[in-house]
């Protein structure tokens, strides 16, 4: 919040407004689900749990929505259903990719990562590309995230102790407002973690909120960790884990995964038995994300 | 693998938009790279690049130049 209010001052001084404002959306905007259809569940959830009884929004941020969508004449859910569903016929599907090699596969055996965001294009956030470093004065590891201005927290990011932080979406069932907001969620990892031990207590000490596959490489381990998260829950893999190499599309019950040693990645799916079954999209082979995981399998095995 | 490789197999899976994921070829329609990240942790060093260009002529991340930075300077000071 300090961050927020200095940015607005900063921008106060010279003339612009909202500045704090437009980094705010940004946070809660980072953790709409990939599909905009989706955002009716969290939407929703935060609108009208406890509702029935009471009236009222369960939480301050779910009266704050009602409030607003009111003042828009969304007075109702099924007006609010309505609006989502125009937005979602209106938006791309959001869809991101992550990587980490190391070992016998990379020069000198140093871990290498990487990390894609697909998202809304074209809209002329390009013109605002930016690099912040962060030096936190009270204690913790200097970091840099790599995005836009306006972006409070990483997209993606390095910190000082050499760790890397990644993202890619992950439709689950299980969401919630109600978590640390990932965005800043990552700078934070990236503050207080040393290496992939430490961020997996760092991580475990907030929750999750909507569902994300994020990664986190590690100069000090000369590895790379993915995590598979959802409200409540998140499951951890290293290189060739086995509930990666058995599973199979719930469907079909065709095999759509291929993990080797070294290397670790992922796309919009998950390998974890419960995150495979509140999985909200297709795991067929021939979907978009199983597609992209065995592209990178298979450059992997190019490399060989 | 070295870096470069790394920046490669990254933006092999970005979502340029056109059917080859292998080339950028100026076919980008349904293109969503936005910003495409290779990192060498262990020598503090990125590779970053984003979508350019406008809306007529725009280019995802993965298809624009990737920028070299050394981190070192500004994270270790």
């Amino acid at each position: 919040m300090d961050e927020l209010r200095g940015v607005e001052a900063g921008a106060q001084s010279i003339g612009v407004t909202g500045a704090g404002k437009c980094m705010s959306r940004g946070n809660v905007l980072a953790n709409f689900p990939g599909d905009m259809g989706d955002l009716l569940i969290v939407l929703t959830d935060e609108l009208y749990n406890g509702t029935k009884a009471t009236g009222e929004a369960a939480t301050p941020a779910g009266r704050m929505l009602l409030e607003s969508a009111a003042r828009a004449g969304f007075n109702s859910e099924a007006k609010v259903r309505g609006w989502v569903a125009k937005m979602a016929s209106q938006m791309q599907g959001h869809h991101c990719s992550m990587i980490g090699a190391w070992g016998p596969r990379t020069e000198g055996g140093r871990v290498l990562t990487g990390r894609n965001l697909d998202w809304e294009s074209r809209t002329g956030i390009d013109e605002h590309k930016l690099i912040v470093v962060y030096h936190p004065p009270e204690g913790g590891h200097a970091h840099a995230t790599i995005g836009f201005s306006t972006v409070q927290g990483a997209l993606t990011g390095m910190s000082s102790e050499g760790l890397t932080v990644h993202e890619a979406n992950l439709e689950e069932s299980s969401e919630t407002f109600r978590g640390f907001p990932w965005l800043l969620r990552l700078r934070y990892l990236m503050e207080h973690a040393e290496d992939l031990a430490s961020a997996r207590a760092v991580w475990e000490a907030t929750n999750n909120t909507v569902g994300f596959n994020h990664g986190v490489g590690s100069a000090k381990d000369q590895s790379f960790m993915a995590l598979e998260t959802e409200a409540w829950y998140t499951a951890y893999f290293g290189a060739n884990d086995p509930r990666e190499a058995k599973a199979v599309d719930p469907k079909s019950g065709k095999p759509i995964g291929g993990p080797m040693p070294n290397a670790l990645w992922r796309t919009n799916h998950g390998y974890d038995p419960k995150i495979q079954q509140d999985f909200m999209w297709s795991q067929s082979p021939t979907s978009n994300t199983v597609f992209r995981y065995m592209l990178i399998r298979q450059t992997l095995l190019d490399y060989e | 693998m070295g870096p470069a490789d790394l920046v490669n197999a990254t933006a092999i899976v970005g979502q340029k938009g056109g059917k080859d994921w292998m080339s950028c070829d100026g076919v980008y329609d349904g293109g969503s790279n936005v910003l495409s990240v290779a990192f060498d942790p262990s020598n503090l060093e990125i590779y970053a690049a984003w979508e350019s260009g406008p809306k007529g002529n725009w280019a995802p991340a993965a298809c624009s130049d990737y920028l070299h930075i050394d981190m070192k300077p500004f994270l270790l000071h």
